[in-house]
């Protein structure tokens, strides 16, 4: 596990060389920074993993399930499963895809899955992202790196080889493809996750383009070649969010969309990975609903669980919530990135108060959750090695076959007990091992 | 039952060309369970490749893009429709939509203690949903002005509430804004009426799995003398032409509706 730290150095400027940063879409911008290397990476044992897999692959095909029904028929919200405030109401949800059938009915095709792993060893989901999660091309050049760097440690260790992300997202882009090419659509190389796009692009082979390279003509998307020519796409891993991805249906003002694509799209001549409107299913309000999801579709017990977390809209957990408000975080449904996340005891007993006859007056406004104790993970630090708070974004890919890659996202804090792992805290990543034995 | 010959034309005229134009329209009249369309010509301007569609709201569109140059560009929809009063809804599954709150349908505290004195009672508590719809147009009829050029596309119930004026796009979002504060599935319709002039809006409400219609800006119920257009959330929603464009010219656009019995 220490083996690789002798090569930290090297291995952070090669990755700046490259041009490895990380970004975070929230509130609609992107923040931007290079991003740190720890060399000690985490372990996740075989049959660890194969839990987590379980209740990965059964949480997202329950989103998925989701998507399909809160943009169709809506039995969930009828049989009073989630109360449609939750789900009408949150910025997420886009009545613009009301009606639409996406190819193979798949709307999350990469969800990036946020757990964290408490003191005494149980997982908790943390936060699903089925937008445009990024993050899975840093384990990937890293974990390359680390093998030239130090070919020996992977000899001798039985580590799940993860460099078959590019080949994973290339046979969902293939299965969903309704005829043409792929590509990968990204904003351009001002975008912070640029590298992402582009190195995804290239280990998976397929075309990366700009939005002024695609058109849209008598229904169909084509890419703009050569001299004019046109070819017709099928698949669009697209890297641009939601609202300015077709300035004639979302935002007017967007202009790294592709005007019309959501016509194309509705007719089904293009697939768009993922599929647009999925953070119905991915906002605060509605992720404690997600193991609900997973009885009322699957008829079956959820295997990961959520942070314990309580929805003031119901009488039971209000009360709960102004009697143990202490204890707990209370996040405004509303708001979006760290804004509106208040940790009750750091109130003043004026603002305590204020706070409790507001959750009192909108309680679907809030959820609050307990404060989960994460178990630390070792970094390097200079010449010491410290315990930092870290989360895993694990990666499930849904074709024709739902599948979690073998490795994942770990980001630290690197702020001694600081809950908070991403990156605008300066916080870094490191590899993630899953063993094969 | 009457039968209507309707024309809607909207002619936009730039002052220096424009370029690589898109547009998506949505002032087309459809078949629904009131009326009937038995006839219906489009006419685009430049005339150029199209495509219909349709919208998450199941209203018909049309979306196209016109590459070269132009200095003016134009729809026309005419047609004959055959138009009912009662209204019957077969799609419960966006009914679920028409309950929540818009950023352009939003009550503001001062729309709430309105709401609260006027309707705050036993009385109206005990009412149905359609009598309920009715009182709240005869009170907003009574409080609002109509007053063309008081407010714009984007004044949000709240904002024309606040000045007591507005054009018939207001009187729609405060009363849709009414509807659904007490529990009143409520949607946004863009059509036509009898008469010459502009495009109109209303207001739907659903009660005992029935849509009725109400105009408020004119005090009256819907009958067999509007056509509807679009319906959505609110004015967002029925937007019935957009277009993106290149260029740095100036815009001019006439609008001119007719509808009359024939």
């Amino acid at each position: 596990m220490y083996s690789l730290i002798p090569h930290a150095e090297d291995i952070n400027s090669l990755l700046a060389r490259y041009g490895v940063k990380f970004g975070i879409y929230k509130n609609n911008t992107y923040r931007e920074q290079l991003f740190p290397f720890d060399a000690i990476p985490r372990v996740i044992e075989k049959k660890e993993f194969d839990y987590l897999e379980k209740g990965l692959i059964q949480r997202v095909d329950a989103l998925n399930a989701f998507l399909n029904d809160i943009y169709g028929e809506k039995k969930i919200i009828k049989d009073g499963i989630v109360p449609e405030e939750f789900a009408f109401i949150s910025t997420g949800y886009l009545p613009e895809c009301e009606g639409i059938v996406p190819s193979k009915k798949i709307y999350s095709h990469i969800s990036g899955i946020d757990l964290v792993q408490a003191k005494d060893g149980t997982w908790y989901v943390l936060e699903d992202n089925l937008r445009v999660p990024s993050g899975a091309s840093f384990p990937m050049i890293a974990r390359k790196l680390c093998r030239r760097a130090d070919p020996e440690t992977f000899r001798t260790h039985a580590i799940e080889d993860n460099r078959n992300y590019a080949s994973m997202l290339r046979e969902v882009m293939d299965y969903v493809n309704t005829g043409g090419i792929n590509v990968i659509l990204t904003p351009g190389r001002y975008n912070s996750a640029f590298f992402e796009h582009s190195y995804l692009a290239e280990q998976a082979g397929v075309l990366l383009v700009k939005p002024n390279d695609l058109v849209v003509k008598d229904g169909y998307l084509y890419f703009k070649g050569f001299s004019d020519s046109l070819e017709k796409v099928g698949a669009v891993y697209r890297r641009i969010s939601d609202e300015y991805m077709d300035p004639m249906t979302f935002c007017e003002e967007s202009v790294i969309g592709v005007p019309h694509i959501m016509e194309v799209y509705r007719k089904g001549n293009v697939a768009l990975i993922n599929a647009p409107g999925n953070g119905a299913a991915d906002d605060k309000g509605i992720y404690y609903f997600v193991p609900k999801m997973i009885s009322y579709y699957l008829k079956e017990e959820p295997i990961l669980h959520n942070a314990p977390t309580y929805l003031p809209y119901y009488e039971e957990d209000r009360d709960y919530v102004l009697e143990h408000f202490d204890e707990l975080v209370i996040k405004d449904v509303a708001e979006a990135g760290g804004y509106g996340v208040v940790f009750g005891n750091s109130l003043t007993e004026e603002q305590k108060a204020e706070f409790k006859e507001k959750i009192k007056t909108e309680p679907r406004r809030f959820i609050a959750q307990e404060v989960i104790d994460f178990k630390d993970l070792e970094i390097k630090d200079h010449d010491t090695i410290v315990q930092r708070k870290a989360d895993l974004r694990a990666f499930v890919l849904s074709g024709k076959e739902t599948k979690v890659w073998k490795s994942g996202l770990t980001r630290y804090s690197t702020v001694p007990d600081s809950f908070i792992v991403n990156s605008s805290q300066g916080g870094g990543f490191k590899d993630t091992w899953v063993l094969s034995q | 039952m009457k039968t209507l010959r309707f024309d809607y034309d909207l002619q936009i005229i730039f002052s220096s060309p424009v370029w690589e134009h898109y547009f998506t329209l949505k002032c087309f009249p459809k078949t629904r369970p009131r009326q009937e369309i038995v006839q219906r010509e489009i006419i685009v301007t430049p005339d150029d490749h199209y495509q219909m569609s349709e919208d998450g709201f199941g209203n018909e569109s049309l979306y196209g893009h016109y590459e070269k140059e132009h200095t003016r560009f134009g729809v026309r929809v005419k047609g004959i429709a055959r138009v009912d009063w009662a209204v019957y809804d077969t799609d419960p599954s966006r009914l679920l939509l028409y309950r929540m709150p818009t950023s352009l349908t939003k009550m503001s505290k001062e729309m709430e203690e309105f709401a609260d004195e006027q309707w705050g009672n036993l009385r109206f508590f005990r009412m149905g949903k359609m009598n309920k719809a009715h009182e709240i147009m005869d009170t907003l009829y009574n409080v609002f002005q109509y007053e063309s050029g008081s407010t714009g596309i984007s004044t949000t119930a709240a904002q024309a509430f606040a000045q007591k004026k507005g054009v018939c796009q207001d009187y729609a979002h405060i009363m849709l804004a009414f509807c659904r504060h007490y529990g009143i599935p409520a949607r946004y319709v863009a059509g036509m009426m009898i008469g010459e002039g502009y495009s109109h809006a209303w207001v739907e409400i659903y009660s005992n799995g029935r849509w009725y219609g109400f105009d408020p800006t004119n005090h009256l119920l819907i009958d067999s003398n509007y056509i509807m257009i679009g319906v959505g959330r609110d004015y967002q929603d029925c937007v019935l032409n957009k277009g993106r464009f290149y260029g740095t010219g100036e815009q001019l656009q006439k609008i001119h509706v007719n509808v009359e019995e024939i």
